[in-house]
């Protein structure tokens, strides 16, 4: 796998090989080896518990309305001409939420119609609006991977996630009171800072 | 007479006359896979003839293969059913072992995961128990299999093949009391085993089994049983006739030293338990006819002679 830090360590050597494989394997099948640029992953049996931490390579970009739709503002209305399907499941949640259902209509499959009334103006800078962010998606399908690749029975778990850079910490047991130490200094090994 | 398993590979043309062959040399075809144009037979032959039926299977197109699991029945045991472990490993084990003519099971326990709560319950335990043998597949760490094999193996009386990632050596150091066989370098994966040393570890798994087997079909020779397991099987074909319309692949497994017949226990146990294997020794004398805790199926376990003075 490309990644730039990629070490798994646990006392018994017979399991790094092992776990070196589950992780390339669970990361390939999630097609996340190209999103993933540092990973170290830390197993003590005897707790027994799995820390993994990391970081993502570069970030994919937030889709905005103006990515994917086109906005005209009309007397009484905006209509939104859609070029493409992929996020107006997500674009139609959003005007629900901020304008209400009964102000967004639907009058055919590529457009959208939100009443513009003087009182509850359509905001001006919707086309700036984000309608989803992919690193959301993202961070859920790599979470799931890690939790594929530490040992099944270790189900008290604790994950964190922020500006690229993310950890999961699981065990059969509570948690250790020294767990962000430990996190701290995986991100030391790899020369990052934890989140 | 003795009976060697055998697999036969051929066309399925004028493949009746090697099952016609077969019965009429004393064997017995344990299983019939027809798949396209092609017959697979698992069957029981008298060691003697297996150059006859070379013989006659060659012009016809048909191969003899030597299958030392022919005849058994054997539980792969995975820790759960969850991605973890499966398909890989134990959809690869299970599948592999069957190719060697095994009827394998694969049992995910409910709560077998994790090193400190593992744990078997009544009903899984009885499970394992009606196979000949049963293949633990656990993981990575040697910390945790020792730990956790404490538990998932109380209770358990048929013969345990632990398999996992340490060497075969620390795995038999380890275990204490030592189980029947042990399998290294195997443990939890994430990808199908294609690759010549994966499939060289399949291969040490069934040679693990078929030895663990072969001292059990020693220990069972002191003692012979009443009847041979294949025997009871022809029985009950010809007298319970329903069981030849059951749509399972082995409507009867047969094991080492017993059946599974799948059939609702309640409805025919006592026609079993009556059908003649010979004249005036019926299958309830020699054997113990059992609810399987395997849906309704019924459990046939064979006594051995020694408690019946009847050898059939």
């Amino acid at each position: 796998m490309p990644l730039d830090h990629f070490v798994v360590e646990t006392p018994e050597a017979g399991a790094v090989r092992a776990y070196i494989d589950i992780a390339n394997d669970v990361l390939l099948d999630h097609t996340l080896a190209k999103a993933v640029s540092k990973l170290h992953i830390a197993i003590d049996p005897e707790y027994p518990l799995f820390i993994a931490v990391g970081k993502l390579g570069r970030l994919p970009p937030l889709v905005r309305l103006r990515d994917f739709a086109d906005v005209t503002f009309e007397p009484g209305k905006v209509k939104l001409g859609i070029n493409e399907e992929t996020h107006l499941a997500a674009l139609l949640d959003k005007l629900w939420t901020r304008y209400g259902k009964n102000r967004v209509e639907q009058p055919d499959r590529w457009t959208v119609e939100i009443a513009d009334q003087p009182d509850l103006p359509v905001d001006r800078d919707l086309a700036d609006m984000v309608v989803s962010d992919p690193t959301e998606g993202l961070v859920r399908d790599l979470i799931y991977a890690l939790l594929s690749i530490a040992p099944e029975g270790f189900r008290v778990r604790e994950h964190k996630y922020e500006n690229g850079r993310f950890w999961l910490a699981s065990s059969e047991n509570t948690l250790p009171d020294d767990l962000q130490a430990r996190i701290r200094a995986l991100f030391a090994k790899m020369g990052e800072t934890a989140p | 007479m003795i009976l060697v398993p055998i697999t036969y590979k051929g066309g399925v043309y004028r493949h009746d006359e090697i099952v016609d062959l077969i019965a009429d040399l004393g064997g017995y075809v344990i299983q019939k896979h027809v798949l396209a144009t092609e017959v697979v037979l698992l069957c029981l032959v008298p060691r003697d003839d297996i150059p006859l039926i070379e013989r006659i299977g060659k012009p016809i197109g048909g191969e003899v293969q030597l299958s030392p699991l022919v005849g058994t029945e054997v539980a792969i045991v995975t820790p759960s059913l969850s991605i973890h472990h499966l398909p890989h490993p134990a959809c690869d084990i299970a599948e592999y072992v069957r190719r060697l003519g095994a009827k394998s099971n694969m049992i995910g326990l409910a709560r077998g995961y994790g090193k400190r709560v593992a744990q078997t319950s009544a009903e899984e335990r009885e499970i394992i128990n009606e196979h000949d043998c049963a293949v633990f597949l656990l993981g990575n760490f040697e910390h945790c299999i020792v730990e956790k094999m404490e538990a998932l193996r109380r209770g358990i009386d048929v013969p345990i093949i632990l398999t996992g990632r340490p060497d075969t050596a620390v795995l038999r150091k380890a275990i204490d009391p030592p189980v029947a066989g042990y399998v290294g370098d195997v443990g939890r994966f994430m990808h199908r085993t294609k690759e010549a040393d994966e499939i060289a570890r399949l291969d040490a798994i069934v040679a693990e089994i078929v030895r663990v087997l072969d001292l059990r079909r020693e220990e069972i020779a002191k003692d012979p049983l009443s009847a041979s397991p294949p025997r009871l099987m022809a029985v009950i074909q010809e007298q319970v006739p329903e069981v030849l319309e059951v749509t399972s692949p082995t409507p009867i497994t047969v094991q080492i030293a017993g059946l599974r017949v799948k059939l609702p226990y309640e409805e025919f146990a006592d026609r079993i338990r009556s059908a003649e294997v010979e004249e005036g020794v019926t299958i309830g004398r020699i054997a113990d006819v059992l609810p399987s805790r395997m849906r309704d199926y019924i459990l046939v376990r064979i006594k051995p002679s020694s408690e019946t003075d009847i050898v059939v």
